[in-house]
């Protein structure tokens, strides 16, 4: 894992984070704000629509007031009896004129034309129930005069209230319609943003912990297939130095044969040695005996044992399968073959090797399985199949009949590198198992290399079958072996 | 007994055929040093006239695959399984007089492989002595 990735995993991160938290807190805070400024300023609007309105309504009624009170007058003073309520009409007239405070001016003149009335109206009720008809027109010319006043500053000011009522309800109307529009509009910025930055989070965070499993990946696979050279490398020095070590063991023992021979033929050809001569021969075939046990021990080849255990095949290449980066592969899996008889540690090494290689050259297809199969010539099922199949570069007939030799490779084999060991590894495992290994490979139809193995029973629990150069080496310490020439000198 | 042994070094041929020939057989050596030897000289040796009764193979016999191309070093299974495929072997033995170990215990565990015998050439459950115990004791 390299410094860069540690990095991006501490304080940098955090801080990028923190910032992306804090904007986003701060754009959902702005809209709720925002909307709490607007809800108020809709809110002021509102009443003061509503106060310029009760305005317009009290002028609307101070003037229907002025005019009842001005009826009631004429009334009073053409028939000397009052109709209607005139203490109602001023009760009314007080009541809007209150509404009205604050107007300045107008109000104030409208106050004393009132009173100017209202005195004058009473002098007449009074009159009325005194039977002073005389009294009744005094002040009359004043009183009209007053009402026509009243009247006349009553007008404007209502005007004045009504367009004063119609221009705040417009302002109100006004400013609600753009603060929804200006609210929705920034709802839909906070959205974006919101989400932006979230995205920017995320991906923050998540990349390096992408690049962390892409790392991790790499180091996962490259150690599987590191692993995989690396036991066939020592599968074939194992092997070589068996090799190695059955020559010795050759060459050790060639001349003590003939030695033991020619002591033998003499004995043979001259029945008639007694004495010292008898004696000497039959020590030289001793000695030569025992030389051959002290070399036998010496380098002693324990051969091979197969650790055959019943097996489930479908676990085995499941096992084989994960170890193979084959994420961008698509993979065919067919195995036919519940269990059989076999090394499973060895098959697994061998199907390890064919996938591994069948991965290195496929264009994409490749697939495993497992079938029966009779031998040819019989009738029962007899043989099991391990089958490896890709869609890569074919390998032609000449490459074909070399490629199970150790260091051989194909031409295409060469350019992905590798220690030509694989498919050696591959055969000595088949032949360990008393099987056999093939290849097909045509134009088309792809490449596919076979395991053919004979079906064993369960019982068949060890094996002693190994061909020349292929079995492990079980040295003897100095001490055992300086014991044995000590007692074969005896 | 008509006796055939094959062997690539010349010491122990000359040793074995000795030997036998002083117990009273008929022996004919064949030299596997040269890698064309064999097979032919077999084929042409085993006759109904003069059948060997006994064939002794060393472990480091050179023959020919079927195709004619020397195969070296092959076990002598092989050159088994190509006479049988002749007709060769109905009634002569075959023995393998070998120091090989993993390829005396190879024939010993596997008596399909057509061997009557396997003896080592060292040893001292092998040798000369017991070669020619076997072979008269058939």
């Amino acid at each position: 894992m390299n410094k860069n990735l540690t990095n991006n995993l501490t304080s940098p991160l955090i801080v990028k984070i923190v910032a992306a938290g804090a904007i986003l807190i701060l754009l959902v805070a702005s809209v709720a704000i925002l909307a709490i400024i607007n809800i108020s300023n809709i809110k002021d609007s509102n009443s003061a629509a509503d106060a310029a309105q009760n305005r317009a309504l009290a002028a609307t009624g101070l003037f229907r007031d002025v005019l009842n009170e001005r009826d009631f007058y004429r009334d009073l003073v053409a028939n000397g009896k009052p109709s209607g309520d005139f203490d109602s009409y001023k009760s009314s007239f007080d009541s809007d004129i209150a509404v009205l405070e604050g107007e300045g001016k107008s109000v104030l003149q409208i106050y004393s034309l009132e009173s100017q009335i209202s005195d004058t109206v009473w002098n007449a009720m009074a009159a009325t129930q005194t039977g002073n008809a005389a009294a009744l027109s005094n002040n009359a010319a004043e009183t009209e005069a007053a009402f026509t006043a009243l009247l006349n500053i009553i007008g404007p000011l209502y005007q004045q209230e009504v367009d004063a009522a119609q221009t705040a309800h417009q302002k109100a109307l006004d400013e609600s319609d753009g603060a929804a529009t200006f609210m929705l509009i920034w709802t839909i910025f906070v959205s974006v943003a919101v989400a932006g930055v979230g995205a920017f989070v995320v991906n923050k965070v998540l990349g390096p912990l992408r690049e962390l499993n892409a790392h991790l990946s790499q180091l996962l696979w490259g150690q599987t297939e590191h692993l995989t050279d690396r036991l066939n490398l020592m599968q074939n020095e194992i092997s070589n130095y068996n090799e190695t070590l059955t020559a010795v063991r050759h060459d050790l023992k060639s001349p003590l044969s003939s030695i033991k021979g020619l002591a033998e033929l003499s004995l043979i050809l001259h029945p008639e040695l007694d004495g010292d001569l008898n004696e000497n021969l039959n020590n030289i075939i001793k000695v030569s005996d025992s030389s051959v046990g002290l070399i036998s021990n010496l380098l002693a080849r324990r051969e091979t044992h197969l650790e055959l255990a019943e097996t489930d095949l479908n676990e085995l290449v499941d096992k084989v399968v994960q170890l193979v980066d084959l994420r961008y592969f698509t993979v065919q899996r067919k195995v036919e073959v519940a269990r059989a008889v076999v090394d499973p540690t060895l098959m697994e090494h061998a199907l390890l090797n064919l996938i591994s290689n069948a991965r290195k050259f496929s264009a994409g297809g490749l697939g495993v399985g497992v079938q029966q199969m009779r031998k040819p010539g019989t009738v029962d099922v007899n043989e099991i199949e391990f089958w490896v199949w890709n869609d890569g570069a074919i390998i032609n007939g000449e490459e074909k009949d070399e490629i199970f030799k150790p260091g051989v490779q194909t031409s295409e084999g060469k350019k992905v590198g590798g220690h030509g060991l694989g498919l050696a590894i591959v055969k000595n495992i088949a032949e360990l198992h008393h099987g056999r290994v093939s290849v097909d490979s045509h134009y088309k139809k792809g490449t596919t290399f076979r395991i053919t193995l004979p079906v064993r029973q369960a019982e068949q629990n060890e094996e002693k079958a190994a061909p020349v150069g292929t079995a492990s080496l079980t040295a003897l310490t100095e001490q055992e072996a300086a014991k044995l020439l000590a007692s074969s000198q005896n | 007994m008509n006796i055939i042994y094959a062997d690539d070094d010349k010491l122990s041929l000359n040793i074995v055929h000795r030997a036998l020939e002083a117990r009273g057989h008929n022996v004919q050596t064949i030299y596997t040093g040269d890698a064309s030897q064999l097979q032919a000289h077999l084929k042409a040796t085993l006759t109904v006239e003069n059948r060997p009764q006994i064939v002794i193979l060393d472990g480091h016999n050179l023959t020919l695959d079927e195709t004619g191309k020397p195969i070296v070093d092959i076990q002598p299974t092989l050159l088994m399984d190509w006479l049988r495929r002749n007709g060769l072997t109905d009634t002569t033995r075959f023995v393998l007089y070998s120091s090989d170990d993993s390829l005396l215990q190879q024939v010993r565990a596997n008596p399909q492989l057509g061997f009557w015998s396997a003896i080592s050439k060292v040893g001292e459950q092998g040798g000369l002595v017991a070669l020619m115990r076997t072979i008269e004791n058939r």
